[in-house]
């Protein structure tokens, strides 16, 4: 190896190969077949040698073929003329007695992209498609889909179409299979202009294929029937029944798109034991996909977490299952965070809060605070769980580690919005960690925590005005309004005590602060208060409208789509598929004005900032706020 | 459904079209990626981007078609994701790229399989195909790496291509690609060596026409063996997972196994060749096995979580002893496994991360070290630590699952059969305790149980001074106070350094208890 790299950094290599592959002796021409091989894969160009590998093409050795037909791959685009070339020995190996050499052939013809081989394409073509071996036929069927995406019409005109459609009832189950994926690939490229329709003789076929055929071409099939109508409520029922068994392959792939299928014809079904059936065995081949590999699990918990948003009770039981693992990735274990919140119901949120304070003592910053979050989302969620959370967040603050009691101190401010009066006693303790907090975030829900409930802090006016030090070294706007809203609510709840820090703060904010919207909040409480006190109380100390847990679901119109789109991209990506994909039908025949690209481009960033935004409340699952005095 | 998983792209129109679209974000990606773009590029292609960008060190706002062929990878925008994260294991499974493409990889070993999908597919089905590549080419060239991946290009490209056929996946079956590829061994690479002629012909690859993909017709052996290996591995959260393994049987053969107790085995999964309908019915399998090695499928067992039930059990505690010594204990302790013994057993690796928090001085000794530097102002104790054990017994089913009886249909001849059980340890992983000597429980466990330790320190005080350095060792004289031993009514005094050493184990299980 190490010479063939210092070979490569010769110069002239090119002739040097160029003599090799025109040696009379058989082993040298292979070797310098496979150097060329290596060489354009690296990125080389030794497209100059077109005519010298050509002339090894006739050969018996199917390795060497394999190769040289790679080759022409790859040059095939930019050499159009001289892959005309090649073609007599393409067409003659499509005659081979060997039927591994003719599919070899067809399948590369197919694969050359070049619309100047299409004239000797088609008559070996048109053998092939009905040859006796269907390994044979099964390659040709998938060459008349490149063929139609090259030329649609030659494809029609020769009746390869007609062909393929006929080939559905081929007594072979694998050719079956690629002509579902064949039909269906023509059919997107087509801009679904109907190169095929489902009809009830057509799914008999595809049903019984189902049982034999490969795993992938069991995925195609399942594919193609998520999209077919059902004739009446029995032909839905039968179908369910017979793909049931499809739950409990090997292939996750297969599992999760016979899933879909399930969740689509929910509509077809009405027998509501049926359905319910249906749930029951969904469940453990779904809770079998965590099983497996972080990649295949990250999948299967973003369909899972869609499944739910349907189906909130189907995973109730199985909340173990989703326990996160020292080694799972992050991706892994975010997912599962998610998951846990959503499916915990009252029965079982107090091994879930356990379980979420072993996560906060981990060292992973960010996953600490995804489970902390996790665990106020769970306090709002449920009434019963609020005083455990509290509890466990105290504890988790008294380990005085940093970013567990910063995270720690925001999540408290919206339990306390949630159940406001509950945790009076909870609120003094808090203010023993002032000193850690330094976030502005956290300090802002600290401050505002202290302003909110000054009445049980015994000496909240020591305390603020400590933190009233530092206001105009602060960089973060929040944390001075957070004061300057704090100081007011003080001087109202005690104007005694709160008179001169009120002063004090509203002087500093209106003629030292350098932020402008810093002043102008100071200014509208300081004409608010010396013009009318009982206003300004009625504007600061108003009664907040509690925090619900809201935005963690998608939109319902979203939502639909996705699951109807279950097990695909946009299901894990969370976004339709027109945001982040190409549309082939644009390429297929929907004229696309040049002056409307530019709007419409606009139109889908925006979209595609919403549907994001979208997402993104799911994940992270914090409460909006509303204004906080 | 396409993939262009094997090559990249850039050559294909598709993606030319979102480059054209897009082209400010791809601006804006491949500025920065210009000036390495020499370690990229070869020599050739380099000098060609340098003319079309006529000295410009940036791509221009309107790109010619050349430049955005040249700008534009998919692939190296991919990579630069993966470098974004903070390690290549946190990256996400399916990433959407800024170039209408989106990019599902899987890692392996030190390599990583990206599959490139550019219209709406499952990633599932990808992220399946990229775990059957990857076991493929291992089974081809074994070892896999960056290296030997190019050593052998020629093999991969021909694997690759009877696996993928422009996008739709053909097979992942070993058994199928076998025929298709013949497996490179020492015995033709040896003989291509010599002679210099490689096997060609000689083997045909076969293609398989039955109706049964994962078996090729007229296979006949001169024995006919078939073993099945029923394989449990036992998860911490007591799960367990089995496989089976047939080598070797003539002709088109049926099999029937029965299990003893097949309602115990909840979520199922099997191979292709198992008729699921009969498994649905009747709670049999029945298949027609592929030939050579296969598994068969795999099946749960909860096994409750009932204490005793494990074979093996892991104590692990992490004691902490002042600022930055730390002590992991482990213990293990066999369970019950039948009467079998464990073999093998032993422990894997122990993960645990420390946490150094560091304060911020402010600026008020600037002059010294450069003002506001960092220094660790304390060490917590080693967090959530986790001990992972490895561990196999043979002819032990934790599950008492058995295979009842085997027979075999449609061939007439005499197989000899055999079925061997073996438990190993799955994911198992023990969780270690934190116990932190000096905290006030250890302190009232130390105390409530001082009789016990004070009999283990006794016996090596003469030996202690080995142990521990001088000062601690003072400490310890001056509780002697010029004694030989220590005596039981020294609770109150006791060092931690002591219960460090020494009652460690007695402390840990009490603690252990009251939790």
């Amino acid at each position: 190896m190490k010479a063939k790299v210092l070979a490569a950094l010769r110069k002239g290599e090119n002739y040097e190969l160029k003599t090799e592959l025109n040696s009379e002796y058989r082993e040298r021409r292979k070797e310098a077949v496979r150097r060329v091989i290596a060489n354009m894969t690296v990125g080389k160009d030794v497209s100059g040698l077109f005519t010298d590998v050509l002339k090894n093409m006739q050969t018996d050795d199917l390795e060497i073929k394999k190769l040289i037909y790679l080759y022409l791959i790859n040059y095939a685009k930019t050499q159009p003329d001289l892959v005309i070339l090649a073609v007599n020995t393409f067409v003659k190996d499509t005659e081979d007695s060997n039927p591994l050499i003719r599919a070899l052939a067809i399948r590369t013809m197919g694969c050359l992209h070049v619309p100047e081989v299409l004239d000797y394409l088609c008559d070996p073509l048109r053998t092939c498609l009905k040859d006796p071996n269907p390994y044979v036929r099964k390659t040709a069927v998938m060459c008349v889909a490149k063929v139609f995406e090259l030329n649609a019409a030659v494809a029609e005109e020769n009746g390869f179409v007609d062909a393929v459609r006929e080939s559905l009832s081929d007594s072979n189950s694998m050719v079956v299979a690629n002509v579902v994926s064949a039909l269906a690939e023509m059919n997107e490229m087509e801009g679904g202009r109907g190169i095929w329709r489902l009809d009830t003789s057509t799914v008999g076929k595809l049903l019984t294929a189902v049982n034999e055929c490969t795993e992938w071409g069991q995925i195609a099939i399942l594919e193609a029937l998520v999209d077919y109508r059902p004739q009446d409520e029995k032909e839905a029922e039968n179908i369910c029944e017979r793909l049931l068994p499809r739950l409990q392959h090997a292939n996750g792939s297969v599992v999760l798109s016979t899933v879909r299928l399930l969740l689509t014809y929910e509509k077809y079904v009405k027998r509501a034991d049926l359905l319910q059936q249906f749930s029951k065995k969904m469940v453990p081949p779904l809770v079998t996909l965590l099983s497996s590999e972080p990649e295949i699990q990250y999948v299967a918990l973003r369909n899972i977490n869609l499944i739910l948003q349907r189906q909130p009770k189907l995973l109730s039981k199985e909340i173990r299952v989703f326990f996160c693992k020292y080694n799972d990735p992050v991706y892994v274990k975010y997912e599962k965070l998610d998951v846990l919140v959503r499916i915990c119901s009252e029965r079982n949120v107090e091994p879930l809060l356990n379980e979420l304070k072993e996560y906060a003592k981990e060292v992973d910053v960010d996953f600490v605070r995804h489970a902390v979050q996790a665990i106020s989302r769970l306090a709002i969620k449920y009434d019963s769980a609020a005083e455990r959370a509290v509890k466990v967040l105290t504890d988790l603050i008294s380990t005085k580690v940093e970013y567990v009691v910063q995270e720690s101190m925001i999540v408290l401010k919206d339990i306390f919005r949630r159940y406001p009066q509950r945790f009076d006693g909870v609120i003094a303790t808090l203010c023993e960690y002032i000193d850690i907090v330094d976030k502005p975030e956290a300090m802002a829900a600290l401050i505002w925590i202290i302003g909110e409930y000054s009445e049980h802090i015994t000496n909240v006016g020591n305390v603020l005005s400590g933190m009233f030090e530092g206001f105009l070294e602060q960089e973060d706007e929040s944390v001075q309004l957070a004061l300057v809203n704090a100081a007011v609510k003080y001087f109202l709840k005690s104007p005694q005590q709160g008179q001169a820090l009120v002063l004090k703060a509203l002087q500093t904010a209106t003629e030292k602060c350098a932020n402008p919207d810093v002043r102008d909040r100071a200014y509208i409480y300081w004409r608010l208060l010396s013009a009318d006190p009982e206003a300004a109380r009625s504007v600061a100390l108003v009664d907040k409208p509690p925090v619900e847990l809201e935005n963690v679901n998608l939109p319902d119109s979203l939502l639909q789509e996705l699951v109807k789109e279950l097990g695909c991209v946009s299901s894990v990506l969370q976004k339709p598929a027109r945001l982040f994909v190409y549309k082939r039908a644009e390429k297929a025949g929907l004229p696309r004005h040049a002056e409307t690209v530019g709007s419409e481009a606009d139109e889908e960033t925006t979209t595609s900032e919403a549907a994001a935004g979208g997402v993104d409340t799911t994940n992270e699952g914090e409460p909006e706020l509303l204004i906080s005095f | 459904m396409s993939i262009f998983g094997t090559l990249s792209n850039h050559r294909d129109p598709k993606t030319k079209d979102a480059a054209v679209r897009h082209w400010t974000d791809v601006k804006a990606k491949a500025d920065p990626a210009l000036p390495l773009a020499g370690l990229r590029l070869t020599a050739e292609q380099k000098a060609k981007l340098d003319e079309l960008l006529k000295g410009a060190s940036v791509f221009p706002d309107e790109p010619t078609e050349e430049l955005l062929l040249a700008s534009l990878v998919v692939v190296p925008a991919f990579t630069r994701y993966l470098h974004s994260v903070p390690s290549f294991s946190d990256a996400e499974p399916v990433w959407s790229s800024p170039l209408d493409m989106v990019c599902i990889h899987i890692q392996r070993g030190e390599l990583i399989y990206l599959g490139v999908v550019s219209h709406e597919a499952p990633p599932l089905e990808v992220l399946e195909l990229l775990e059957g590549i990857s076991q493929a080419l291992s089974e081809y060239i074994g070892n896999l790496s960056e290296l030997t991946v190019k050593e052998n290009f020629a093999t991969v490209y021909q694997v690759l291509s009877e696996m993928v056929d422009s996008g739709s996946v053909v097979t992942t079956d070993m058994s199928v690609l076998r025929g298709l590829v013949p497996v490179p061994n020492m015995v033709n690479r040896m003989i291509e060596n010599v002679s210099g002629i490689g096997i060609r012909s000689e083997v045909k690859p076969d293609i398989n026409t039955s109706s049964i993909p994962w078996r090729s017709q007229g296979i006949r052996h001169s024995s006919n063996e078939f073993f099945v290996d029923i394989v449990e591995k036992i998860d911490a959260i007591v799960d367990s997972s089995g496989s089976v393994v047939a080598p070797g049987l003539s002709g088109m053969p049926e099999l029937l196994m029965v299990m003893n107790r097949p309602e115990i085995m909840d979520d199922v999964s099997f191979h292709p060749c198992v008729r699921l309908a009969k498994w649905e019915s009747e709670r049999t399998i029945a298949y027609v096995p592929p030939d050579g090695q296969f598994k068969l499928g795999s099946f749960h067992v909860g096994m409750g979580a009932s204490p005793g039930s494990l074979p093996v059990y892991v104590h692990a505690s992490c004691t902490t002893q002042g600022a930055n010594q730390h002590t992991i204990e482990i213990s293990a302790e066999a369970g019950q496994c039948g009467g079998k013994s464990v073999e093998k057993a032993y422990n894997t690796r122990v993960q645990c991360k420390l946490v150094i928090q560091y304060s911020t001085r402010p600026g008020g000794d600037a002059a010294t070290n450069g003002g506001g530097a960092s220094t660790p102002s304390s060490i917590t104790e080693p967090t959530a630590s986790a001990v992972f054990v490895d561990f196999e017994i043979a002819g032990f089913s934790a599950s008492s699952l058995k295979v009842d009886s085997l027979k075999m249909l449609r061939e007439a001849y005499k197989i000899f059969k055999g079925v061997r059980y073996v438990t190993k340890a799955g994911s198992y992983q023990s969780s270690a305790a934190n116990i932190d000597f000096d905290s006030p429980e250890a302190a009232q466990c130390a105390t409530r149980h001082w009789g016990e330790i004070v009999d283990i320190i006794n016996p090596k005080i003469p030996s202690m001074e080995q142990y521990l350095p001088s000062e601690k060792m003072e400490e310890v004289k001056g509780l002697l106070d010029g004694k030989k031993e220590l005596s039981k009514d020294q609770a109150s005094v006791i060092s931690p350094v002591l219960l460090n050493r020494f009652g460690g184990d007695i402390i840990s299980k009490c603690l252990a208890e009251q939790k």
